[in-house]
C-alpha cells in the first residue's frame, strides 16, 4: 500500500511514477491470531521463547488470567484486563496498558505508558522515563527475574540491562495532595505477586526471581538511601566485554550493605568524557565503545569498591569517584550529561 | 514561535500518544530511535537544505495534554497527522481528534499528509483502510495524502535521495509527495514549492520550478 490522496492537484508529477514496493509489502503474512490474547477468562496462557520472535504482542479483555510472555516483542497493548498476573519478556518499544484493574506485571521495554488504569503493581524495566495518565494506585518496582533465555531477549530487543529508570515516573494527571504512584516495598517476594506458571506449556522454563540471578541488576532507585557517601563507578568498552560492571554489581550486593541506586549504558563523545570526568584519561576508551555508569551508596563505598573493582576489571581501565564528597557531582554530571533538552507547554 | 524568515517552513506533527511522532522526527535527522523518551512537552528539529530551513513541531499527544495544540497552530505551513495503524482500538479516538484538528479556524486550508505508521506491525490497518475509517476522501476544504510508513525501518518517510537521471521526476521521492500539498496548497504557492523541493533533495528544485510553470 502506498499512498494516495485528495483528486486535485499533482497528476502531472504522479503520472511516471512506477508503485512502490515497502517490505510490509513483501513479508511474510503471519496470523493475528497467533499473537493476541482476547476474551479469555481464567486461564493460564502465553508464549515460550522463540513464539512471539520480535512481533507486536496484543492482550485484551482477559479476566482472572495469568499471561506469560516469555519472548521479545516489537510492542505489547494490554487493554481492559482485570485481575491478571502478566510477564511481558523485552519489548524493543514501547508497552501501553488502558483501561486495566488490579493486575501485577513485571515487564522491560523502552518505553512504558498507562491510561485510565487502577491497582497495578508494576516490576518495570524501562529504558526511557515512564509516564503514567488518569492512573491511580499504581506501584513500581524495580524488574527481577531470570530465565535462561532472558538476556539474549534483552539484546534482541535492543534494550541494555543497565538503562533502567523503573522508578522516574512522570504523572500526566497528577491530583493535589494526593499520590496516584507508589513504590512496591523493598526486597519484594517477586513469586507472590506473580506467581511462575503453573500450566504443562511452561514446564520447561527454568525460573528465578532472586535479586542474585535477576538478568537485570537490582537498583534501589527513589527509595531512600541507607547512607551520605555516593560514588560513581564508570566501566569502559574492555571491562565492559568481560562482564566486569555485572560483576561488580552482584558482588556489591552479596558481599557488602552497600546498595546500587542507579545504573545507565551510554555512549559518549571525548568531549562529553573530559566535562563528566575532568580528565583525557579516558578519550580514547569512550571512542571504543559504550560506558556503563553505576551509581552506589554506602558507609564505607568508595573503599569496597576499590576492592571489589580490581577483582572485577582484571586490570581493565574504569572510573571510581576521587572521594565520598566528589561522588554526587560525578553521578550528576554522568545521569543528567545526556539529557535532551526538551520544551515545556 | 513566530517565523523568522521566508525561507522557513513550519511544520506541525500532531497524533494521538504512542502514534511515533518523535520516532519519526528523530528518523528524519537520522538519530538514534532505541532511547526516545514519550515526549511531555513537545520537540522541533530544522532540517537545513540549500538555505532553507524546515522547522519540524512535533507535540506530545496525550489525553490530558491536547488542549494545548492549538498554542502551536499560528503560521503553520503542512500539518502532519500521524496515526498508530496497529492500534485498532484507537481509530475512533484518533478519527475524532483529526476531525477536531481540521475543523480549528487557524488551521483552515492547510495541506494535511496523514502518515499510517507503524506499518512494520503484524496488526496494521493499511493506509486506504485507515482512509476509509477516517473518512478521509471527505475533506474537500484542503489538500490532503495519506502515506504508509514505518518509523523504525525508515520506509515511507526518508528523504529521497535519488534521481533518475534519465527523467528526474520518475524516482522523486513518493515518501515525500506532500511536497504537492505544498505545491498546489492555498498560500505562497510559488515559494512553497521551492522550499519544499529543496528540503527533498537540492536538485529537485529546479523541478520543482518545472512544476509550476
Amino acid at each position: 500500500m502506498g499512498c494516495f490522496g485528495s483528486k486535485y492537484g499533482n497528476e502531472r508529477a504522479l503520472a511516471h511514477e512506477e508503485p512502490k514496493v515497502y517490505s510490509w509489502d513483501r513479508r511474510e503474512r503471519v496470523d493475528p491470531k497467533d499473537y493476541t490474547l482476547q476474551n479469555l477468562s481464567g486461564e493460564t496462557v502465553g508464549r515460550l521463547p522463540g513464539e512471539v520472535k520480535g512481533q507486536q504482542f496484543i492482550i485484551d479483555n482477559c479476566k482472572d488470567c495469568n499471561i506469560y510472555i516469555f519472548d521479545h516483542s516489537a510492542t505489547i497493548t494490554v487493554d481492559d484486563c482485570t485481575n491478571c498476573r502478566i510477564f511481558l519478556g523485552p519489548i524493543q518499544g514501547s508497552v501501553f496498558i488502558r483501561d486495566c484493574t488490579d493486575c501485577q506485571i513485571a515487564l522491560a521495554c523502552q518505553q512504558f505508558r498507562t491510561r485510565d488504569c487502577k491497582k497495578l503493581d508494576i516490576f518495570l524495566h524501562c529504558v526511557t522515563q515512564p509516564i503514567i495518565e488518569a492512573t491511580t494506585a499504581i506501584r513500581f518496582g524495580c524488574f527481577q527475574y531470570y530465565y535462561k533465555e532472558l538476556k539474549d531477549q534483552f539484546a534482541a530487543a535492543k534494550l541494555s540491562v543497565f538503562s533502567n529508570n523503573w522508578s522516574n515516573i512522570h504523572d500526566f494527571t497528577p491530583v493535589a495532595g494526593e499520590n496516584n504512584w507508589m513504590l512496591i516495598p523493598e526486597n519484594p517476594a517477586v513469586d507472590d505477586y506473580l506467581p511462575r506458571p503453573s500450566s504443562d506449556k511452561f514446564m520447561t522454563m527454568d525460573i528465578s526471581t532472586t535479586i542474585k540471578d535477576s538478568v537485570v541488576p537490582i537498583t534501589t532507585g527513589c527509595r531512600r538511601k541507607l547512607s551520605s557517601n555516593s560514588c560513581l563507578v564508570a566501566f569502559f568498552a574492555d571491562a565492559i566485554a568481560s562482564d566486569a560492571p555485572l560483576k561488580y554489581v552482584k558482588q556489591l550486593q552479596q558481599e557488602t550493605n552497600c546498595t546500587v541506586v542507579q545504573t545507565k549504558q551510554l555512549s559518549m563523545k571525548p568531549e562529553d568524557s573530559m566535562r563528566v570526568f575532568y580528565t583525557e584519561r579516558y578519550n580514547d576508551e569512550v571512542l571504543k565503545g559504550d560506558i556503563i555508569g553505576v551509581e552506589v551508596n554506602g558507609d564505607n563505598v568508595l573503599e569496597l569498591s576499590r576492592q571489589l573493582l580490581e577483582r572485577c576489571c582484571m586490570g581493565n581501565l574504569y572510573y571510581l569517584s576521587d572521594s565520598a564528597s566528589a561522588g554526587n557531582q560525578d553521578i550528576d554530571a554522568f545521569f543528567n550529561f545526556n539529557d535532551v533538552g526538551m520544551g515545556g507547554l | 514561535m513566530k517565523k523568522q524568515s521566508n525561507k522557513d517552513l513550519r511544520i506541525l506533527l500532531l497524533g494521538l500518544d504512542n502514534a511515533g511522532k518523535t520516532t519519526i522526527l528523530k528518523k528524519l535527522a537520522s538519530e538514534d530511535i532505541n532511547h526516545i523518551t514519550p515526549t511531555q512537552g513537545f520537540n522541533i528539529k530544522t532540517v537545513q537544505s540549500s538555505g532553507f530551513r524546515l522547522n519540524v513541531w512535533d507535540i506530545g499527544g496525550q489525553r490530558k495534554i491536547r488542549p494545548y495544540w492549538r498554542n502551536y497552530f499560528e503560521n503553520t505551513d503542512v500539518l502532519i497527522y500521524v496515526i498508530d495503524s496497529a492500534d485498532r482500538k484507537r481509530f475512533d479516538e484518533t478519527g475524532e481528534q483529526l476531525g477536531d484538528l481540521l475543523d480549528e479556524d487557524k488551521l483552515a486550508g492547510i495541506p494535511v499528509l496523514v502518515f499510517a505508521n507503524k506499518q512494520d506491525l503484524l496488526s496494521a490497518a493499511s493506509a486506504s483502510e485507515i482512509a476509509e475509517n477516517l473518512n478521509l476522501h471527505k475533506i474537500r476544504d484542503r489538500k490532503w495524502q495519506i502515506q504508509a510508513c514505518s518509523a523504525t525501518t525508515g520506509e515511507g518517510i526518508s528523504v529521497c535521495n535519488k534521481i533518475n537521471p534519465v527523467n528526474r521526476i520518475l524516482l522523486m521521492s513518493i515518501d515525500w509527495r506532500f511536497t504537492s500539498c505544498c505545491v498546489y496548497g492555498g498560500k505562497n504557492v510559488g515559494q512553497l514549492i521551492i522550499r519544499e523541493s529543496m528540503i527533498c533533495i537540492s536538485e529537485y528544485s529546479y523541478l520543482g520550478l518545472d512544476l509550476i510553470s
